[in-house]
């Protein structure tokens, strides 16, 4: 973490579905400007992490902060107001409309008309989807899908970004394109990135956070994380090589 | 490509408005004119449909509801008042707030879409049998009797503002109408086209994303609903005001299943749809019902067996399919 007061903090969180606990007494804390992703099994609650910090679903129990505002069961507009914003596993776009309509729907804050077009041909630009810009979102293939939520998710401009999977179903080349965008768009932000793919986590994050059955397991560097037997035991089972993970 | 679509369908837009406020009076007799009155009122009404369902998302049994709401509270105004200015604003104003009321409690609790559409139809038959139950000369507003089934009889016309004695009836009810229409579908598209008409969309698109972008979709809802109201009422107006008469039919579920047909005829998703689709289907049962060549039902049953084949749609995106087929066919395989 490298501030002093952490941009998000969550305290005991806990969200439950009927008899399962599916995020468990959570203490988590990410710095202003850090990059962080989260790893662990299918079904270790790290989208309902996620879908609770956006509002999505409301936790069972626990605190959310964000730069100290206590901003426990805000609506995901509220939340989004307040500089936090998601991109979900599966796209979510606006299929109906262009690629262009989509992006300028997600810079309602920069202000006047003009200033909305600049950024709407910038954020196509840093997604290279400037020539797709009058392509109806739903025809888009699946790389350029991803990508084009990513455009929604900076278009406002987050101090938080939430990133669900962002290199689900993509190519080797696709991955390595987008944690090199992810890794620009990190400048000046605060970045936290669910991911599977180790190529990705080694390129991009500072650090990681691991979730096992709802609850942290454990938190360090990339390498450190990776090391660790318990990780290896969760991801592989007791006693075989994390390598593959 | 959609801009010039977007022109086209604009100077379309504005020949129909042309051909039916200036030629059609011109070449008519009055009798037609009634006829075609009704016609566009019911248009009227399908629109509000068309706005609230077609761009918002919002399936709603409602708008039958605030059509009758609006005729009724124009009739009882009208005969209390004796003049038709105020009662017309009424008439638009209660439907609007009862939207806004119901509207508050539907999407603040965020209910479902399914939810959604069958309170509304609650709401639309909980009018028709109380009204319905207002039999009796204990049942009056006023001077105004509310009379049951039996509905309220010799509603005074819309007027002139602020001169009772210049009644705006027969063609000149229908040159009114025309125009009413005409403002409504203009300013439809007019809003369709600003910040929120786009947010509108984007809600009907994907409400999970424009709430993740920031937009309070609620409020956003609410205002949809309460114009569409609004409209609706307008169009209970110019209904009591064109047959002297209401009654608690237009709350009914025959009535409000109706509208949802002129909407789905013409093309969910598009404002002339819903103008083309309900002239379109009243026209058919009119000639159907005068003709008696066969029966009305069964022939619309038809109808819709083919349209659900042939134009999954609805009339004008089918249309649109079929032109952007023949225009790709004319530029030959690159």
């Amino acid at each position: 973490m490298t501030g002093a007061t952490p941009l998000l903090e969550t305290t005991s969180l806990t969200r439950r579905f009927g008899g399962v606990i599916a995020v468990h007494e959570v203490d988590f804390q990410v710095g202003d400007g850090e990059l962080r992703c989260l790893i662990g099994p299918n079904g270790a609650g790290k989208s309902t992490f996620f879908r609770c910090l956006s509002g999505q679903l409301r936790p069972t129990a626990g605190r959310i902060r964000l730069a100290g505002h206590d901003i426990t069961g805000d609506g995901p507009h509220a939340i989004a107001r307040r500089g936090v914003a998601i991109k979900t596993q599966v796209p979510a776009l606006f299929d109906g409309l262009s690629v262009l309509e989509n992006v300028r729907l997600a810079t309602w804050r920069c202000g006047s008309r003009a200033a909305r077009r600049r950024r709407t041909e910038d954020v196509l630009a840093t997604i290279g989807l400037a020539r797709q810009a009058s392509r109806p979102a739903g025809e888009l293939p699946h790389g350029q899908r991803q990508w084009l939520e990513l455009g929604l998710v900076i278009a406002g401009d987050p101090r938080l970004m939430l990133l669900d999977e962002p290199t689900a179903g993509m190519t080797r080349s696709e991955v390595a394109e987008t944690a090199d965008l992810v890794r620009r768009l990190a400048e000046g932000r605060t970045i936290i990135a669910v991911e599977h793919d180790i190529q990705f986590i080694r390129m991009v994050a500072d650090s990681v956070t691991v979730f096992h059955q709802g609850q942290i397991l454990t938190e360090g560097t990339v390498d450190a994380v990776l090391r660790d037997r318990a990780v290896r035991d969760v991801y592989l089972g007791h006693g075989r090589d994390a390598g593959a993970c | 490509m959609n801009r010039l679509r977007d022109r086209a369908g604009l100077l379309a837009a504005g020949v129909a408005g042309a051909v039916l406020i200036v030629v059609i009076p011109a070449v008519t007799e009055v009798y037609v004119q009634f006829e075609l009155t009704l016609f566009l009122i019911f248009a009227i009404l399908a629109l509000s449909l068309a706005w609230v369902w077609g761009f918002g998302g919002i399936l709603s049994f409602g708008q039958s509801l605030f059509f009758g709401l609006g005729g009724y509270t124009f009739a009882v105004a009208v005969i209390n008042l004796g003049e038709s200015t105020l009662p017309v604003l009424l008439g638009i104003l209660v439907p609007a707030l009862l939207a806004g009321f119901l509207g508050y409690f539907l999407f603040w609790r965020r209910i479902s879409d399914v939810y959604l559409a069958v309170i509304t139809l609650a709401a639309s038959l909980i009018f028709y049998y109380l009204i319905g139950a207002s039999a009796g000369s204990q049942y009056r507003i006023g001077t105004a009797l509310l009379g049951g089934y039996n509905g309220i009889p010799s509603v005074p016309p819309i007027n002139v503002p602020g001169a009772p004695a210049q009644p705006v009836v027969y063609g000149d009810l229908y040159v009114l109408t025309a125009i009413v229409l005409a403002i409504v579908y203009g300013g439809l598209r007019w809003l369709l086209a600003t910040d929120f008409g786009r947010v509108v969309v984007a809600i009907r698109e994907n409400e999970e994303r424009a709430q993740l972008l920031g937009y309070d979709v609620r409020t956003r809802k609410l205002a949809i609903f309460v114009i569409g109201g609004g409209i609706a009422g307008l169009a209970g107006v110019l209904f009591a005001a064109w047959g002297a008469y209401v009654s608690p039919n237009v709350f009914s579920m025959t009535f409000t299943a109706q509208i949802i047909v002129w909407v789905l005829v013409g093309g969910l998703g598009t404002l002339s749809g819903a103008v083309i689709g309900c002239v379109l289907v009243q026209a058919v049962m009119t000639w159907l019902g005068e003709a008696k060549l066969a029966d009305t039902n069964l022939v619309l049953g038809a109808g819709f067996v083919v349209l659900v084949l042939f134009a999954r749609r609805g009339l004008v995106p089918g249309l649109r399919d079929l032109l952007a087929r023949i225009r790709r066919l004319g530029r030959g395989p690159r």
